[in-house]
């Protein structure tokens, strides 16, 4: 048994957001029914990466999923849809264009079940006046202030180089369909869900919002170092990269002894964070020289030992190697059909009594 | 958060004298912290000495009343204070008791000291961000802590759909690291199935072009081209329907290839003679996903956010008004609220000692 053993939900949203909100529904017992309008190209079934033609994308999002496809303007079509909805406890929708035809309003479909729970997922939301806007994970990135404080001061700001909004969002998604579930087992009634994915993102980026309503500032991206803290940020080595971190007072003493900074240690320019912020330059240069020549592991070795808070920027090749993730069970297996066994991320939430396994099928039709 | 704005009553067990390490952390206005006052919204503090006999006395006792406790300190700190999970069940066998740590409860790294940086670094996310022949970087936002509050939150409301089944007391562990690998989807596929190792690359997406960031004459715009449908509507939009026949670009995989060495620069050059506001209205007139890099400034001030009530403005004791981003989840009969600002160290001390008969003084 796991949680959600007794829900029924389905997926119409055809988008990365939607998927990953109801891959956490499956994961943990759901049974998510993926409904795909007809013809549609340029959904999840044909999402990057491919292999030999094929989805892994869709394999992955849809790991254990049935899928299944309407015609909207088939009435056989609809009247499945419709009789599939009235059996449902969850919704989740997107893009409502995609099925032109049928009427997917909330409104609409609390009138054919009072108890499920409609989960609405867009870019930029249904109110206000960018409801409706074509919005992508870069385009999210950029509208919700994220991108712009990611990178350094000077130059172009870059994108976080994953799908941070489409994933985040589908957990908030996922977060407020749990909660109506919740409040469903009291009041007997379903409810609305709302999230859009630029929303989504502003929460995570609340410390230029608190400076500008807060102080009337504006703060700018800062590269890998805390406008606040130093030295905190990412140094080169001799063979890759090290990020450290120095987020107290009483961690510059060792910080130096790893570093070998003794002359550095006890000069009142920069013993305490106060003092190191107004010397900065000379500081990191500093931390440069003293890094550059050494190897990585060699390094995080040194500050590990310091109990300095330290690590390797890992590349694919490290990450798909972590000694950690691996005892944390994070390697998921999916086997498909013709395409074999690959892996992919298990999902993160380790719920006593629930634990995952990490093998999953694919989807089936 | 997310359990306080939803009509959970959090109560927030502080150090005396210190508090909560947040309490600490910038911006500050008047003394006081802007950012504790935007994740600690709606709860109540108290502060208790837990190695104190009587605190530890009325923590379980808390606890007995709680439905939930949720703990980030490094792994083993709670079992030996004395309230690890199998003291806790003892007190309360239906405790959903939640915790959340830089690499989780258990293995070779359990209890390192990290921050979001280190955990970035070791996640993968570091490695894809960045220019090409940059150094990695860094999330401008600490991600990992958002990714981990709010698996955290999702992972307690699954434990208390199990537990109305069940009855049973639940633990939930959650980590840092997990979390932002669990979103790596893509790099990860890209790996096992196809053996291609990512890299960061700038603005640009492995799998689809034209996909970037552009200096327009008043800032910079995000434009994305990620299916045919947005490849024609592309092309309508800067007056080049000649490269719909291209054969060179028609499809993403090609656009990708041939994009540093010609895409590149049409779409520059368009941008630069254009204003933000006119090429965001354009290319999103043909479906093509485009937006301007916004600031802060831009977000809170803005016609469409004021109408989704995206930032709310929130009365603290320590800090007085502040306005913050708002409650991104929006429920239609049980929607979340914010009924009062962040507490002032040991704010509900009396009241809460008062109901369970402690004295300040023997607690601290």
């Amino acid at each position: 048994m796991k949680p959600l053993n007794e829900i029924k939900a389905l997926d119409l949203s055809d988008s990365y957001a939607g998927a990953f909100c109801a891959l956490q529904l499956s994961d943990f017992g759901a049974q998510v029914i993926k409904v795909n309008a007809k013809g549609r190209e340029a959904g999840i079934k044909d999402s990057m990466p491919l292999k030999n033609g094929r989805s892994l994308m869709h394999a992955y999002l849809n790991r254990g999923n049935k899928c299944i496809e309407i015609s909207p303007d088939d009435k056989a079509d609809i009247d499945a849809l419709l009789k599939l909805i009235g059996e449902s406890d969850v919704m989740i929708v997107g893009d409502r264009n995609l099925f032109a035809g049928i009427d997917l309003h909330y409104e609409a479909i609390r009138d054919i079940n009072s108890r499920i729970v409609y989960a609405s997922i867009t870019g930029f939301g249904e109110s206000g006046e960018y409801a409706g806007r074509p919005c992508a994970e870069i385009v999210a990135q950029a509208a919700s202030g994220v991108l712009g404080f990611t990178g350094f001061p000077g130059d172009v700001p870059v994108r976080i180089g994953v799908e941070f909004g489409d994933t985040l969002a589908g957990m908030k998604l996922n977060l407020g369909i749990l909660m109506a579930l919740l409040d469903r087992s009291r009041t007997g009634t379903g409810d609305r869900v709302e999230v859009s994915i630029v929303d989504s993102l502003i929460d995570t980026n609340e410390l230029p919002v608190l400076y500008r309503t807060g102080l009337g500032e504006v703060i700018e991206r800062a590269g890998n170092g805390d406008p606040t803290i130093t030295p905190y940020g990412i140094y080169q080595t001799k063979d890759g990269f090290v990020s450290i971190g120095v987020a107290s007072d009483s961690m510059w003493q060792p910080f130096c002894e790893a570093l070998g900074l003794g002359e550095l240690e006890h000069d009142p320019k920069y013993t305490n964070n106060e003092s190191r912020l107004g010397n900065r330059e000379a500081l990191e240069t500093a931390i440069s020289k003293a890094v550059v020549n050494a190897t990585a592991d060699d390094i995080v070795r040194r500050m590990r030992s310091h109990r300095v808070p330290a690590a390797k920027v890992y590349s694919m090749e490290d990450v798909m190697h972590s000694e950690q993730l691996e005892y944390r069970n994070m390697y998921a297996s999916i086997y498909v059909p013709d395409l074999g066994a690959f892996t992919v991320p298990n999902n993160p939430m380790n719920v006593e009594g629930f634990n995952l396994s990490g093998i999953y099928g694919a989807p089936e039709k | 958060m997310y359990l306080a704005d939803f009509g959970a009553e959090v109560i927030k067990i502080e150090r005396p004298g210190s508090g909560d390490m947040c309490r600490n952390w910038p911006p500050f206005r008047d003394g006081a912290s802007l950012y504790f006052s935007f994740l600690n919204r709606g709860k109540k503090s108290i502060t208790v000495n837990a190695s104190n006999p009587k605190g530890k006395e009325l923590l379980l006792e808390l606890v007995g009343d709680a439905d939930v406790v949720c703990e980030n300190f490094k792994a083993g700190n709670m079992d030996r204070l004395g309230l690890g999970y199998e003291q806790l069940r003892l007190a309360n066998d239906r405790i959903v008791y939640a915790s959340l740590s830089g690499y989780g409860a258990n293995g070779p790294l359990k209890g390192l000291p990290a921050y979001d940086l280190m955990l970035q670094c070791q996640s993968g996310i570091a490695h894809l961000t960045g220019e090409r022949s940059g150094i990695p970087i860094k999330a401008g936002q600490a991600i990992g802590d958002h990714l981990s509050g709010i698996y955290l939150a999702n992972a307690i409301c699954l434990a208390l759909i199990a537990r109305a089944a069940t009855g049973q007391s639940q633990r939930v562990d959650i980590s840092i690291l997990d979390s932002i690998f669990s979103i790596l989807g893509g790099a990860v596929l890209d790996y096992s199935g196809n053996g291609v190792h990512h890299k960061r690359n700038g603005n640009t997406s492995p799998w689809h072009a034209p996909c970037d960031v552009f200096q327009t004459v008043t800032g910079f715009a995000a434009l994305d081209v990620t299916n045919e449908l947005e490849w024609n509507g592309f092309c309508q939009t800067i007056g080049r329907q000649d490269l719909l026949a291209d054969e060179s670009l028609d499809n993403s995989e090609k656009r990708v290839r041939n994009y540093e060495s010609g895409l590149k620069k049409i779409i520059g050059d368009y941008m630069a003679t254009r204003s933000l506001d006119e090429v965001v209205e354009a290319f999103n007139r043909n479906s093509v996903p485009c937006s301007a890099v916004m600031d802060a400034g831009d977000l809170v001030d803005n016609p469409h956010h004021k109408v989704r009530n995206t930032f709310i403005t929130v009365d603290g004791k320590a800090t007085g008004s502040v306005t913050m981003p708002g409650i991104s989840i929006k429920l239609g009969n049980a929607p979340g609220s914010v009924l009062s600002g962040a507490p002032a160290l040991g704010e509900h001390n009396s009241e809460i000692l008062q109901q369970y008969g402690y004295e300040e003084d023997e607690i601290i």
